[in-house]
């Protein structure tokens, strides 16, 4: 069936089984037969266990005792996350090759939002907003509120071109600065909390609940690598000791005992700053590409 | 729910689909189809990939190849191979302008007085530069924010070296697709998105360019055109796990041609046993020096020779356990 978009009148064709629809020419979502285009959205939660997925990946981290996929998960808790989702378009009106385009979310609140901070949001994928999920995790109110997190947006767009600007050794002011923020709606992210128990200690691990990317976590460190470790900086403060003795014994002063330990206590601390640690947290997120870059020449 | 709602138009399969999904390309016929945005699935294209069997073939190949893996290749496992097909935005944008820059440089000069006595004068110049740019740059970026942390860029940077051949999507037969059929990553950004970045960025490649070369750039008028040729290309990446000594280590391989473009290698028995020699060189060099300095009651050879001593050994202390170290490129 053709329908036409609430927001740009543009007609297109959907199947006729579809209820809710994007326009492709300004992105609205919204319901085909009531027009409706709401401004609430969340993202379909996967259906893997979070922690499975969890486990899985830090069995494969440099260092995590094998049987970590056995571990006991004590916690496993949904969150609904606020996040602002924006489009930013901004140039220069006066220097035409200053242009910057963004795709950004902000988190609106909860106690993840520093953990969430710059992190890359999907673009597409997420659906109208449904009281159902309320009931199916922790939900969490915005705390900031759209205009703020409209002017966030501008501010980091702001500066994004400023920064192309200086690069130029040109001077922009916001003046002459055109700025499109396009506010594409609040969206509940899913985000699992875990806690899980590996040798009578606790660890946490955070996983994006719509694909299961591991936003971070702690792993413990093979048991069997730390005594090695242990084992070789005693050895080498030990060696440093025996150097002394003789060096001391060779010249006649008890002076070389200090010169062989000083240096061994410093080569055990190298080793055991790698060695001896007992845990270590890992992500499976790159977070922002360098530079302003996204396309790179090949 | 909004899941059921599409089927694909070619064999009527059920598709995974958000009323936001761009394209979904069938699992079970490869056929592309188009659910919303600005895309044209006729510019679908997709490298074909080996299978798993060949891309284990060619992980064990790298192996007998490399020069400290061959060692313990006994002891290696594989525990995993994933890949998948990854959604990249190709194509060319022409960048023509005008780029003023000025230079700061070190000009010496030895001048000769009158009763030949030389002597080198240093003074900084500005050198300005014009530069005419006109050029048409290929670039490629991946079709999504989602990315894998380790490999994405090597992908890239072996695609464009190797530049593989591509099938147009919509030419694949059913038992074409199931042959070279991998789970394929879902495409976020649509075709004018895409293209507003590439324009933009093509401006900041060139701005880098001179921002790095230069000083101060006093002009800087440079336009880029409307991207041409673009097109979605699917690319196979392919990670295998594997395991040494209780740890596990992993390689990306590109599925067109089975080559390893970066990995994660346990450090061999050699290196650590360098720098474990490196820890004992600083020992020495503590123990002996103190000694001798305090025999010969010269406080500065005792002092110099424990702070050297001690930092040797503490660099190569820290370096003897690293577990792992990154290789790329193959």
């Amino acid at each position: 069936m053709e329908v036409t978009c609430p927001t740009c009148s543009a007609k297109f064709k959907v199947p006729d089984t579809v209820e809710v629809a994007t326009c492709p020419y300004c992105g609205t979502t919204f319901h085909v037969h009531t027009k409706k285009t709401g401004e609430h959205f969340f993202f379909p939660p996967m259906k893997k266990d979070a922690g499975g997925v969890l486990l899985k990946f830090l069995s494969r981290q440099y260092g995590a005792p094998a049987d970590i996929t056995g571990a006991r998960i004590t916690k496993k808790e949904l969150h609904w996350v606020p996040v602002y989702f924006f489009y930013l378009h901004g140039r220069s009106r006066r220097w035409e090759s200053v242009e910057e385009v963004q795709f950004m979310g902000i988190p609106a609140g909860s106690p993840f939002e520093s953990l969430l901070q710059g992190y890359p949001f999907p673009i597409r994928g997420k659906v109208f907003f449904n009281e159902d999920i309320v009931k199916k995790g922790h939900y969490y109110e915005p705390e900031v509120s759209r205009e703020e997190a409209e002017e966030l947006a501008r501010v980091a767009l702001i500066n994004a071109l400023k920064g192309e600007g200086s690069q130029e050794d040109k001077h922009i002011s916001e003046e002459e600065l055109e700025l499109e923020v396009r506010y594409l709606g609040l969206v509940h992210y899913p985000l699992w909390e875990l806690r899980y128990e590996y040798g009578d200690k606790e660890y946490w691990g955070y996983v994006d609940g719509t694909d299961g990317r591991v936003i971070s976590a702690e792993y413990p460190l093979e048991s069997g690598a730390r005594k090695k470790a242990t084992a070789l900086a005693m050895g080498v403060v030990g060696a440093g000791a025996v150097l002394g003795v003789i060096a001391s014994a060779m010249f006649g002063t008890p002076w070389g005992i200090l010169g062989g330990v000083i240096p061994g206590i410093a080569g055990a601390w190298g080793i055991g700053s790698k060695g001896a640690v007992k845990k270590r947290i890992v992500s499976g997120v790159m977070k922002g590409r360098s530079g302003n870059l996204y396309f790179q020449p090949i | 729910m909004f899941m059921e709602a599409y089927k694909c138009e070619r064999c009527g399969a059920p598709l995974e689909v958000t009323p936001e999904t761009i394209v979904a390309v069938c699992p079970y016929c490869g056929f592309p189809n188009h659910i919303t945005g600005n895309l044209r699935t006729e510019d679908m294209f997709i490298v074909p990939s080996m299978n798993k069997n060949q891309i284990a073939e060619a992980f064990w190949r790298t192996v007998e190849r490399d020069f400290d893996l061959r060692r313990i290749k006994d002891s290696i496992q594989i525990v995993e191979i994933e890949g998948h097909y990854a959604p990249y935005w190709v194509g060319d944008v022409h960048v023509e302008g005008d780029v003023e820059y000025t230079v700061l440089e070190e000009e010496c000069h030895t001048y000769t007085d009158s009763e030949g006595k030389t002597e080198t004068r240093c003074h900084t110049v500005e050198r300005h530069y014009h530069d005419h740019v006109d050029e048409t740059l290929h670039l490629i970026g991946p079709a999504r924010r989602q990315v894998a942390s380790f490999g994405v860029d090597d992908i890239i940077k072996h695609y464009s070296k190797t530049n593989p051949e591509e099938k147009r999507l919509l030419d694949l037969d059913e038992g074409q697709w199931e042959r070279l059929k991998l789970e394929i990553l879902n495409t976020e950004m649509d075709e004018e998105q895409a293209k507003l970045m590439m324009r933009e960025d093509a401006i900041d490649v060139i701005r880098n360019r001179y921002s790095a070369k230069a000083d101060r750039i006093d002009l800087f008028d440079v336009k880029a055109g409307e991207p041409n040729y673009t097109r979605l290309v699917l690319l196979p990446m392919w990670t295998v796990y594997y395991k040494f000594e209780n740890s596990i280590y992993h390689s990306v391989f590109s599925g067109w041609d089975g080559k390893r473009v970066a990995s994660t290698e346990p450090m061999s028995t050699l290196r650590r046993a360098e720098y474990l020699g490196g820890v004992v060189l600083g020992l020495l060099i503590g123990a002996f020096g103190v000694a001798y300095g305090a025999g010969v009651n010269d406080l500065g050879i005792g002092a110099f020779s424990l702070g050297i001593g001690s930092v040797l050994s503490g660099y190569f202390g820290f370096k003897v356990l690293e577990g792992q170290r990154v290789e790329r490129g193959g």
